[in-house]
């Protein structure tokens, strides 16, 4: 009697849990089925489910519009740049917290608690009137400089905890060997921290490549607009064209949906940070 | 021996300092710029007016503008609303997946988080098709079962409904994983004691479970806090603060003082206003969790 019982509530405990796993992914399932639909199918009242007629018609719309080209190649720019200069920069200052100014490291812990209290509203004001002096308003590089401004702090602290976690006895048999600092870290504790590094580098450029508000603000024109800020823009009072928003949407999400199976392990860490060290 | 951690500090300090530099000018720097720009009066409609102290007078308009306490309230009933459904959304699933001899685990947690990175943008744009009124697929399955769906943009009920749905849509599989981690952390022992010594499933959780998780309760709830509370995406691409200003946030009030009236003074008194909030609220939590 308890074997069945328990039984019945593992087979509960499935279903729920499909029925969860359900509703997570129909929205996204519904975006691309959406996509593919043609223009009558999409406003059909009572809507379709599965496409009858599926096209490509709604794909070649967005590939052909100069806008989203445009917005394509500046957030791939943007998101690509400023995510390669912040790991060049955050790369050796969290091996030096992690190796060298361990007293330093609760300093930047604290320091980055205190930034994620600060919502990019805030951030908006400062960048908007100091991008506007150097010139650099509506700029590729004026938005790439902003991004390093939330993904260093994440990347630092990102990488300062793999690195801890190489092992300090390979640093210490390269320094008999007769190795320098600088061969120490390039040739034994990176290759050991590289696992590390894509997951830090794989979250860092996501978070770029998502961002929106300060496209929004410090953007205007296809010289430098982003994805989210062009698809945005598409959206009027009087009328939206689903089946062009639709294809855009979904292909401006699909690096997230790659990458999320690469980097679950990280991405723990990743998101907790700025909460407090327990 | 020779004395190497002199050496080492500044070889540390040489590596590091390429980063400092760089955060000073693009963190810090612009933080206190912005809190210089909320004691000064700056507005770009009137440039011919010279800059001048104006104490806590931005902030004194800001605190006494309708449009501010209307913002803070529907931001403040957005936080309320979507950290309570995420967390026991994110719990409950997390102690499904948590059971003894589940198989698929990690399958169905992968599977689970998939929206963590999506854009919210994407969220808000999909949400809004979802509930268009007339093509939209909600108010058709509301259909089947003989409930005539509302028009969800029209009346600012339904309006933040939508926007909470589409936010925990984002958010709840963070919630989900640190929970998941936590729960999986947790020592065997305490709880098969409780269990012999004959603990409800209910007593269980409320005195033996919960309390050993309050570490991870406490890590999300203040991350999801400061996430919450700054939300704007969202609302700008699902409801565009509407209809009328009836789903207005914190961060769209902002944005429109300071970027649609371009009194960016104001915007930043109010910016800080908001981080004081959120701080504090943070405090009061952490405080209570000790």
């Amino acid at each position: 009697m308890t074997s069945f019982r328990k039984m019945s509530t593992a087979v509960a405990a499935y279903v729920v849990l499909f029925a969860v796993v359900f509703v997570v992914l129909a929205p996204l399932a519904w975006l691309y089925l959406s996509s593919v639909k043609n223009g009558v199918e999409m406003y059909s009242v009572p809507p379709t489910i599965v496409p009858r007629q599926p096209t490509a018609d709604n794909y070649r719309l967005v590939f052909s519009d100069p806008s989203f080209r445009s917005g394509f190649l500046n957030s791939v720019i943007v998101s690509f740049s400023s995510t390669l200069v912040g790991i060049l920069l955050s790369c050796p200052a969290a091996y030096a917290l992690s190796r060298y100014l361990k007293r330093g490291a609760p300093f930047i812990l604290f320091f980055v608690l205190i930034t994620r209290m600060f919502p990019p509203v805030t951030f908006s004001l400062p960048f908007f009137l100091l991008l506007q002096h150097f010139h650099l308003i509506n700029t590729r590089l004026g938005l790439a400089v902003v991004y390093l401004s939330f993904q260093m702090p994440l990347v630092i602290w990102l990488l300062d905890s793999f690195f801890r976690e190489v092992p300090i006895e390979i640093e210490d048999a390269g320094r008999v060997d007769g190795l320098s600092r600088t061969q120490i870290l390039t040739r034994l504790v990176l290759p050991l921290a590289l696992p590390g590094l894509a997951v830090a580098t794989i979250f860092s450029f996501l978070l770029a490549w998502n961002e929106f508000i300060y496209a929004l603000i410090l953007t205007r024109s296809n010289s430098a607009q982003t994805i989210p800020v062009v698809v945005s823009g598409w959206i009027s009072i009087f009328q939206i064209l689903w089946g062009k928003m639709t294809a855009a949407a979904g292909l401006y999400v699909l690096p997230a949906l790659v990458f999320i199976s690469l980097v679950q392990k990280g991405m723990l860490r990743g998101l907790m940070h700025g909460a407090v060290k327990q | 021996m020779k004395l190497p951690t002199v050496n080492d500090r500044s070889y540390g300090l040489l590596l590091a300092a390429p980063a400092t530099v760089v955060l000073s000018l693009i963190v810090v720097f612009p933080l206190l710029y912005s809190l210089c720009l909320s004691f000064v009066r700056l507005n770009l409609l009137e440039p011919k007016i010279p800059l001048r102290f104006a104490g806590f007078a931005n902030y004194l308009s800001v605190l006494t503008d309708p449009r501010f306490l209307q913002a803070l309230l529907h931001t403040i009933l957005f936080v309320l609303t979507t950290m309570t459904v995420e967390f026991v959304l994110g719990l409950g699933i997390a102690f499904l997946l948590n059971r003894r001899g589940m198989r698929g685990v990690g399958t169905l947690r992968t599977l689970l988080i998939v929206p963590l990175m999506v854009a919210p943008i994407v969220s808000g744009l999909q949400w809004r098709w979802i509930f268009s009124d007339q093509y939209g697929i909600f108010n058709r399955l509301l259909s089947f079962v003989h409930l005539r769906g509302p028009v969800w943009f029209a009346s600012p009920v339904t309006a933040m409904t939508a926007i909470v749905v589409a936010n925990l849509w984002v958010a709840t599989p963070f919630d989900l994983l640190v929970l998941l981690a936590g729960l999986q952390g947790l020592p065997e022992e305490p709880i098969e004691s409780a269990i012999v010594d004959g603990a409800g499933w209910f007593k269980r959780l409320w005195y033996v479970v919960l309390p050993l998780l309050r570490p991870a309760i406490l890590a999300v709830l203040l991350i999801r806090l400061a996430d919450a509370v700054r939300i704007f995406d969202i609302v700008y691409v699902l409801t565009g603060g509407g209809p009328g200003d009836s789903t207005q946030v914190f961060s769209s009030y902002i944005f429109t003082v300071s970027f649609n009236n371009l009194d960016l003074s104001r915007g930043a008194a109010g910016s800080f206003i908001m981080v004081l909030i959120t701080a504090v609220s943070s405090l009061i939590m952490v405080r209570r969790f000790r």
